[in-house]
C-alpha cells in the first residue's frame, strides 16, 4: 500500500512530509509524492535527496486537484496526505479541496506540528458508535504493533450518539465499580483491540470533546492521531475535527466513517 | 393360538395393530412434532409406541431364522428412531445374542430380558452388557437341583429320559432332549406324555410339587411344553422390569407400550389349560397386545411411523409472535447483547445465547446458580465459578469448519421463544466452495428438570450433497472466574464429564452427551474430548443430533460425578424430544399464573413479557442457598452477587406469581442470619445487619474499593454504609408473609429475620438530647450522597421495621406463645428491650415536614445547592460524571427514586397527597443514574394518574426524559435499559432490578394493585394506547386474573375467595367471574 503526499512548494510543507515519511514507514507503506504546481505555491517543491532515493516522485503541473484525486482513488492508495497551512475556513487553494473532497485516508500535518520521527503513541478518540470506531480498525491493521501504544479516548458529553451498536460511558451506573469494569471490557471488545501486539488501553475523560481530545493528545504527546469523520467541516460533531486540525500536536489521520456521523 | 378369555385385570390380546387417526397418533408421540393432516395422502396410519416388547423368541423357532437378520435391522432402526425395544426370552444371552446380534449406535434403547427374568442386559454398539442378574445363593442352588432332579427322577420313572440343565436362577427339564427346536414342541411333547401315561399340566404339578418339597416357597414352574423350568423368576418378571425401568421412570404410561409375541395364550393340551400365559401382568392392562405369526410387518409399521414424526421432529417457535423476540442478522458490535437477551436459563444454570461454533466475538458462558469461589486480582471479590461451554458445537463441511466469518452469511436469526422457553436459531451460510448449508438449533435449559440443558442442532446441504460431520466438544468459558482447577474426561463411552473447581469455593461437575437425534441419517463416535456424528448426505437430507447436558453443583466442595452422569443418563434415557416436551409443560404452568398481556402496545408486551421470562428464569425454588443475583444467570457482571434489587425489586413479582420462589430466597436470606448478626456485631451492633452484597457465604462481599473511569482507586462505602438493606430484607418478608398468609414461614424464619433486624435498628440508632432517635452516616438509595445523617428512606423504614418487630411479637404472643416463648429466649428478648424499641420507633426522626409534605431527603438536603434542571437533561445521566462529584454531592440532584422509592412502598400508610408532593419535588431532579430508578417511578407516576403528557415522542429510539415525568415515558426509560439499541447495556448481564420493576410498574403502576392489609386494591389507570391489561395474581390462597380496560373491571376468582378493595369499597369476591363498570368519582359498579 502506499502513501501519496501531495507536495507543494514551501519549507514548511517539507516538515510535514517529514514527518509522513515517519508514519509511512511504520504503517509499512510506500511513499509516493506527488510534486504539485498550483497558482498558490508556483513551481515545484524540491525533494529533500534521502526521500527522492525511496519514495516514488511524479510531478503534476496541470489541474492539480483532479490529478491528486485521481491518484488518490487507486487501490493501492492506503492514504493521502498534504500539509494544511494556515486557517480552515473557506480555503479554495489545493488543500482545502482536498480536505473537502477526496474520498480516501488523509494524513494531514500542520507547520508547526512536532515533527515525528518515530510513532510510539498513537490517540483515537472514540465517541462508541460502530462508525466512529473505523478509526481504530485503521489502527489495529496498520499500526499495532510492539514498542507501540494505542490510546482510545472515549469522552463522556451527555449527548449519545444515535447509531444502533453504539456503547457510549453507561449512563446508569448501579455499582460504579462493576459498572466500569463491565464497560471497559465490552467498549475494548467492541471498538478497541490490539491483536498484534503492544500496548493498548481505554482512557475515559469528561467535557467538550473538542477540548479535551487536543488536550489529551498534547497530555500523552501523542505522534500520531486517528479518527473516523463524515468529510465535512460543516456544524456539528465535525467540530471536534476542526479543532484538531487547528489544535492537535501532531499529524491527524482522517478515516472516512463508513456510515453515521462519526467526529 | 387360542385367544385368551378375559380375566378380570388382565389384558386382552387382540391380532393386528389398532388402527388410529394418525393426527392422533403423531400428536401422542413428540410434542412439538408436526403430524400430518387429516386426510393427507402418503402419510402412515397407527399409533407410534414408545416401548415395544418382542415376547416371541423367534431365535429359537426354526423357520424364523431366515428373519433374524431383517428383525435385526429393524430392532437397530427402532433404536435409532428413539424406541425402547425388550426382548424376553427363556434362553441365555450367548443364544439370543448370538443368533440376534443386535447393535445398536447408542446403548439404552435395547434391552434382553433373558433366562424367564433373571438375567437382564442392555445392547450398546459393543454389545449386550449385564445389568442386573438374579443370583441363586448356595442354599437356593441346592434346592433348585434338587427340585429338579427329583422331577428327573420321577420322569424317568416313567419312563421318560429327560435332562436337567442349569441356568441363572433356574433349572430346565428338557422333556426333549434330542430335539433341539421347539417346532411343534407342544404336539411331541403331548404324544411322548400320554404314551407314558402323563400330560403336561401332570408334569407341571409333580415340578411344582417337587419345588415345594426342596422348601423353593417362592419357586415359579413354567413350561413352553418342550421343557419344564423350576426357577426363581419368570417370564412376567421381565415384564415388570418393563414396566419399571421402560415405562414408570421414563415418564410413560402402560398405553405407550406395545407387546408383540406368540406367548398369550394359555398352553393348551388335550386334557385343558395347562399353563396360564405369564406374559399378561395387571400393571399392563391399558399396553397393547397383538399375537403375531409375523413380527416384522408390525415392527416396519412402527418404523414408518416413527421415521414419519422424526422427518417432522424439528422443534418450531411459537406462532403467536408476541412471544417471539427475535434478532436478525449477525452484528460484530452487538452479539455480546445478544447474547445476553438470548440466555436460557432455569434458576440452576444459565447460559449464554452464543453461537453454537463461536466466534472471535463470542463470549459463551454457563452460570451454574451458587457455585462460588475467590478472585484473583485485588480486591478479591467472590465471584460464580463458570462452567465449560457445553454448547460447543463444530460443523464440518467436507472437513472444513463453517463459520460466519468464512464465506457469506445468507440469513441468520435468533429466536428467544418465550413462551416455550427456547432459543431458536436459523443459519444460512454459503461456504467458499459456493455450497450453501442451512443450520437450524433449538435449545433450552429445562424448568421441569434444572439439571439438564439440551439442544438439537440440524444441518442440511441445499445445493449438493457431501459430507456433514458434527463436532461436539467442551469448550473454555470466556467468563473466566476463579477457577482453581479444571478436567474433563470421557465416560461410559457416551460423553464427556467436566470437573470445575473453585478456588476456595464450591465446584461443578457437567455431563455431556451427543447423539444422532431419531431418524437422523447418521452415525456417532468418541474421539479425544470430542463427540464426532456425521455421514455422506444428499441435499435435503439434515444431519441432525441431539446434545444433553447435565449439571451439578456444590457451594462447598466438587460433587461426584455420578449426580451429573446419573442425571445425563435419564435424560439421554427419555430423549430430547420428551424433556422437551416437559419442558414446555413447567413453562405452561409459570406462564399461567404470571403472564401479563397487554392489548394496544406491542413494545410494552414485549418489554414486559421479556422481564417476565427473565425472572422466571433465574428463579431456583427448590433451593433456597442461591438467590437471584444483579444480573441474573446472564452475565459475568456483578459477580452474580444479591443486592437489595432482589428483595425490593423482584420478589414482589413472585411474592404475586409463584410464592415458592419468593420464600426460598427469603429463607436464603434466612440462612445467612448468622453472618448479618456477626456484620452488625463487627460494627458494634445488636441484631442483624445483612451484607450490602451477598455471595454464598452470607458475609459481605463488597469490594472495599474500586477502579473508576479514569483508572483512579475508588473507595466504597456501600459495604459499610448502606444499611438499609436489613429493612429490604424485612420488608420483603413482611410482604411474603401478608400477600400469602403462609403462618409457617413466619413463624419457622420470618418472625426471627423481623426482629433481629428490628433489633438491629434500635441498636444502630442514636439519640440526641431531646431524645429524638436518628440514624447517622449511612448511604441511602441515592449514592451521590454518602455518609448522610436521616436519609429519610432508612429512617422511615428503619421505624417501620422496629414496628413491624413489634407487631411480630404481638401476633406470636397472641396466636403462637409457645413459639414467642422460643424465640424470645433464643434472642434474649425481654419486655424492657420491646418497649426501648417503642421508644425509638415512637421518635425517629424521618425528616417530614407536615406543611409542605416533604421529606427532606436527609438533614440538610434541602438546604444544598440548587441545580438548573436544564443540566440535568436529558436523563438518564450519569450526573456524578457530566457534572462532576464534588457539584453533585452539594447540589439537590438524586441518583434515583429515594423519597420516591419511599412513599412507593409504604403507599399504604402514606396518604397521597404526600406521595403526590413528594414525586413532585424530586422527581424533576432525579437523573435516573441506576438501572432501578425508572420502573419505579412509572409505578409512582402511574399511581398519581400521570400517565402521558400530551405530546410526548415516545418512538423507538431509546427514551430521553425531557420535561415530561409521565408513567410511560419512565415505562419506556425503564424498557430500554436492556432492549435499546444504543446503549450497550446488556451485554454483560440482563437487569434483574429493572424487570421487576418493569413489572411492578404495569401491574402495581398501571393496574393499580396495592395490598392493603389482607385485601388487594385494585385501582386501574391506564396508559390511552392500552386497551386493556390482564394479569394473574395470587393472594393468600386465591388466584385472580384480572382484566382492566378503560371502563371495565374482570376479576376472575379461583380455589378461595379474595378480598378486594375496588373504588375504596372493600368486597369479598367469592370464586367466580365478576365484571364491574367504572362509574363517576372512581367507583365501581358490579355488572355480574
Amino acid at each position: 500500500m502506499k502513501l501519496l503526499f501531495a507536495l507543494q512548494k514551501g519549507a514548511e510543507c517539507l516538515e510535514v512530509l517529514a514527518s509522513a515519511h515517519a508514519i509511512a514507514q511504520v504503517a509499512d507503506w510506500q511513499l509516493r509524492i506527488l510534486r504539485v504546481a498550483c497558482p498558490e505555491s508556483p513551481g515545484l517543491a524540491p525533494v529533500p535527496a534521502e526521500l527522492a532515493a525511496e519514495a516514488e516522485v511524479v510531478d503534476v503541473t496541470d489541474e492539480p486537484l483532479r490529478a491528486v484525486l485521481a491518484a488518490s482513488e487507486h487501490p493501492d492508495v492506503a492514504a493521502l496526505s498534504f500539509c494544511f497551512a494556515g486557517p480552515l475556513c473557506d480555503r479554495d487553494d489545493l488543500a482545502g479541496q482536498l480536505l473537502r473532497t477526496a474520498p480516501s485516508a488523509l494524513l494531514i500535518g500542520r507547520p508547526g506540528m512536532r515533527p515525528v520521527t518515530s510513532v510510539t503513541k498513537i490517540l483515537v478518540p472514540l465517541e462508541g458508535s460502530p462508525s466512529s470506531s473505523e478509526a481504530m480498525r485503521q489502527a489495529e491493521d496498520v499500526f499495532c504493533g510492539e514498542g507501540r501504544e494505542l490510546i482510545a479516548l472515549h469522552v463522556v458529553t451527555s449527548e449519545t450518539p444515535d447509531e444502533a451498536g453504539s456503547l457510549p460511558a453507561p449512563r446508569m451506573i448501579d455499582q460504579e465499580y462493576y459498572e466500569w469494569l463491565s464497560w471497559h471490557e465490552e467498549f475494548t471488545m467492541r471498538f478497541s483491540q490490539c491483536p498484534k501486539g503492544g500496548r493498548h488501553r481505554t482512557v475515559v475523560r469528561v467535557g467538550d470533546p473538542k477540548q479535551v481530545i487536543v488536550a489529551m493528545a498534547h497530555e500523552v504527546e501523542a505522534d500520531l492521531v486517528i479518527a473516523s469523520w463524515n468529510q465535512s467541516l460543516a456544524e456539528g460533531r465535525s467540530q471536534r475535527v476542526r479543532a484538531l486540525l487547528e489544535g492537535s500536536p501532531c499529524p491527524l489521520l482522517l478515516v472516512p466513517a463508513p456510515t453515521a456521523l462519526a467526529l | 393360538m387360542s385367544d385368551q378369555t378375559d380375566r378380570s385385570g388382565v389384558p386382552e390380546a387382540t391380532t393386528g395393530l389398532p388402527e388410529v387417526a394418525a393426527e392422533d397418533a403423531t400428536a401422542s408421540v413428540a410434542e412439538g412434532a408436526r403430524g400430518p393432516a387429516a386426510g393427507e395422502a402418503g402419510k402412515p396410519r397407527g399409533h407410534a409406541y414408545a416401548v415395544i416388547v418382542l415376547a416371541c423368541e423367534p431365535w429359537v423357532a426354526g423357520e424364523r431364522r431366515a428373519d433374524l437378520a431383517g428383525l435385526r435391522s429393524r430392532i437397530q432402526r427402532l433404536a435409532a428412531l428413539g424406541v425402547d425395544v425388550a426382548i424376553i426370552g427363556r434362553a441365555g444371552v450367548d443364544v439370543v445374542d448370538g443368533r440376534l446380534q443386535a447393535r445398536p449406535t447408542v446403548e439404552g434403547h435395547v434391552t434382553l430380558l433373558l433366562s424367564d427374568g433373571a438375567e437382564v442386559y442392555t445392547v450398546g454398539p459393543r454389545g449386550p452388557r449385564l445389568v442386573q442378574r438374579r443370583r441363586e445363593n448356595p442354599e437356593e442352588s441346592r434346592k433348585l437341583s434338587e427340585a429338579a432332579e427329583a422331577v428327573r427322577r420321577w420322569l424317568s420313572g416313567h419312563g421318560i429320559a429327560a435332562t436337567v440343565s442349569e441356568g441363572p436362577g433356574r433349572r430346565v427339564i428338557d422333556l426333549l432332549p434330542q430335539t433341539a427346536e421347539a417346532d411343534e414342541a407342544l404336539a411331541k411333547v403331548t404324544e411322548l406324555l400320554a404314551t407314558h401315561g402323563l400330560n403336561l399340566a401332570t408334569v407341571i404339578a409333580e415340578a411344582e410339587q417337587a419345588a415345594r418339597a426342596a422348601g423353593l416357597a417362592r419357586a415359579h414352574v413354567t413350561s413352553d411344553a418342550k421343557t419344564i423350568v423350576i426357577g426363581l423368576t419368570e417370564p412376567s418378571d421381565s415384564l415388570r422390569w418393563v414396566v419399571r425401568r421402560l415405562v414408570a421412570e421414563r415418564g410413560r404410561e402402560a398405553s405407550d407400550v406395545l407387546v408383540l409375541g406368540d406367548a398369550f395364550a394359555n398352553l393348551v393340551d388335550d386334557t385343558g389349560v395347562a399353563e396360564p400365559p405369564t406374559t399378561l401382568i395387571p400393571e399392563l392392562r391399558r399396553a397393547t397386545f397383538v399375537g403375531v405369526n409375523e413380527v416384522l410387518p408390525a415392527l416396519d409399521q412402527q418404523i414408518d411411523l416413527r421415521e414419519h414424526v422424526a422427518r417432522q421432529g424439528f422443534p418450531s417457535p411459537t406462532p403467536d409472535a408476541s412471544w417471539l423476540f427475535e434478532v436478525n442478522g449477525f452484528d460484530t458490535f452487538r452479539e455480546r447483547e445478544v447474547e445476553a437477551w438470548m440466555t436460557i436459563a432455569n434458576g440452576a444454570t444459565g447460559t449464554r445465547g452464543s453461537i453454537e461454533e463461536g466466534s472471535a466475538v463470542s463470549t459463551p458462558a454457563t452460570f451454574v446458580a451458587g457455585v462460588f469461589g475467590d478472585g484473583v486480582a485485588e480486591p478479591r471479590i467472590r465471584q460464580p465459578v463458570p462452567a465449560p461451554d457445553w454448547l460447543c458445537l463444530r460443523l464440518l463441511v467436507h472437513g472444513a469448519a463453517l463459520n460466519v466469518a468464512n464465506g457469506e452469511i445468507l440469513e441468520h436469526k435468533r429466536t428467544l421463544d418465550m413462551r416455550q422457553g427456547i432459543v431458536f436459531r436459523t443459519w444460512r451460510q454459503k461456504d467458499r466452495n459456493g455450497r450453501i448449508i442451512r443450520v437450524r438449533t433449538a435449545r433450552f435449559a429445562s424448568l421441569a428438570d434444572r439439571a439438564l440443558m439440551a439442544v438439537r442442532a440440524e444441518a442440511t446441504l441445499e445445493n449438493a450433497g457431501g459430507r456433514l460431520v458434527w463436532e461436539g466438544c467442551l469448550g473454555v468459558s470466556h467468563a473466566g472466574g476463579p477457577v482453581a482447577d479444571a478436567a474433563i474426561e470421557s465416560f461410559d463411552s457416551s460423553g464427556f464429564v467436566a470437573r470445575t473447581r473453585g478456588r476456595r469455593g464450591g465446584g461443578h461437575v457437567l455431563a455431556v452427551t451427543t447423539t444422532p437425534a431419531p431418524g437422523s441419517p447418521v452415525a456417532r463416535h468418541l474421539e479425544m474430548n470430542r463427540d464426532v456424528i456425521g455421514g455422506e448426505l444428499q441435499p435435503g437430507e439434515p444431519a441432525t443430533i441431539d446434545r444433553l447436558a447435565a449439571v451439578a453443583g456444590s457451594p462447598r466442595r466438587l460433587p461426584p460425578d455420578t449426580k451429573a452422569t446419573r442425571a445425563l443418563q435419564r435424560a439421554a434415557e427419555v430423549g430430547y424430544d420428551e424433556l422437551l416436551r416437559r419442558h414446555r409443560e413447567a413453562w405452561e404452568q409459570r406462564w399461567h399464573d404470571a403472564d401479563v398481556t397487554i392489548e394496544g402496545d406491542s413494545e410494552a408486551q414485549l418489554a414486559v413479557r421479556f422481564s417476565t421470562f427473565h425472572m422466571i428464569a433465574s428463579a431456583f425454588p427448590e433451593n433456597a442457598d442461591v438467590s437471584i443475583g444483579a444480573r441474573g444467570l446472564s452475565g459475568m457482571s456483578y459477580f452474580g452477587h444479591v443486592f437489595w434489587d432482589t428483595e425490593i425489586f423482584v420478589v414482589p413479582f413472585f411474592i404475586y406469581t409463584y410464592p415458592e420462589a419468593a420464600r426460598a430466597m427469603l429463607t436464603y436470606r434466612y440462612r445467612r442470619l448468622d453472618q448479618a448478626r456477626a456484620k452488625a456485631l463487627r460494627f458494634g451492633h445488636k441484631g442483624a445487619l445483612f451484607p450490602w452484597e451477598s455471595a454464598d457465604t452470607g458475609e459481605e462481599a463488597t469490594p472495599p474499593y474500586g477502579i473508576g473511569p479514569d483508572g483512579q482507586v475508588v473507595p466504597i462505602l456501600s459495604g459499610i454504609l448502606e444499611h438499609h438493606i436489613s429493612a429490604d430484607v424485612a420488608w420483603a418478608t413482611w410482604e411474603y408473609w401478608q400477600a400469602t398468609g403462609d403462618d409457617e414461614f413466619m413463624l419457622s424464619m420470618g418472625a426471627e429475620m423481623v426482629l433481629e433486624t428490628a433489633r438491629f435498628w434500635v441498636s444502630r440508632a442514636s439519640h440526641d438530647e431531646e431524645g429524638h432517635h436518628h440514624i447517622r452516616l449511612v448511604v441511602g438509595p441515592d449514592e451521590y450522597h454518602e455518609s448522610v445523617d436521616d436519609n429519610a428512606y432508612t429512617n422511615v423504614m428503619a421505624r417501620w421495621n422496629i414496628r413491624r418487630g413489634l407487631d411480630t411479637m404481638a401476633w406470636l404472643s397472641a396466636q403462637h406463645p409457645g413459639r414467642a416463648t422460643e424465640l424470645r429466649r433464643k434472642l434474649h428478648l425481654t419486655d424492657a428491650e420491646l418497649n426501648d424499641w417503642r421508644l425509638v420507633a415512637d421518635d425517629m426522626v424521618d425528616g417530614f415536614d407536615p406543611k409542605t409534605k416533604l421529606y427532606e431527603q436527609f438533614a440538610g438536603f434541602f438546604n444544598l445547592d440548587d441545580i438548573d434542571p436544564e443540566r440535568l437533561r436529558p436523563r438518564p445521566m450519569p450526573a456524578d460524571l457530566i457534572l462532576g462529584r464534588e457539584v453533585v454531592q452539594r447540589s439537590k440532584v438524586v441518583k434515583q427514586a429515594d423519597v420516591v422509592m419511599l412513599v412507593y412502598l409504604l403507599a399504604d400508610e402514606i396518604p397521597r397527597d404526600v406521595v403526590r408532593a413528594n414525586f413532585n419535588y424530586y422527581a424533576p431532579i432525579t437523573v435516573h443514574g441506576s438501572s432501578l430508578s425508572p420502573g419505579i417511578h412509572a409505578a409512582v407516576a402511574a399511581r398519581l394518574g400521570d400517565i402521558e403528557a400530551a405530546g410526548e415522542n415516545l418512538g423507538m429510539t431509546t427514551a430521553r426524559l425531557g420535561e415530561a415525568e409521565s408513567a410511560l415515558a419512565y415505562f419506556k426509560l425503564a424498557a430500554d435499559v436492556d432492549l435499546s439499541d444504543n446503549m450497550g447495556n446488556a451485554a454483560r448481564g440482563l437487569h434483574m432490578a429493572t424487570m421487576g420493576g418493569l413489572w411492578q410498574a404495569t401491574v402495581m403502576g398501571f393496574g393499580g394493585v396495592q395490598r392493603k392489609d389482607d385485601a388487594i386494591v385494585i385501582e386501574p389507570h391506564l396508559p390511552p394506547t392500552w386497551e386493556a391489561l390482564r394479569f394473574p395474581l395470587r393472594f393468600r390462597g386465591a388466584r385472580l386474573l384480572i382484566e382492566a380496560r378503560h371502563d371495565s373491571l374482570r376479576v376472575a376468582v379461583e380455589d378461595a375467595p379474595a378480598a378486594v378493595v375496588l373504588g375504596r369499597r372493600r368486597r369479598i369476591l367469592r370464586p367466580g367471574v365478576h365484571t364491574y363498570a367504572k362509574g363517576p368519582g372512581g367507583t365501581w359498579k358490579e355488572t355480574s
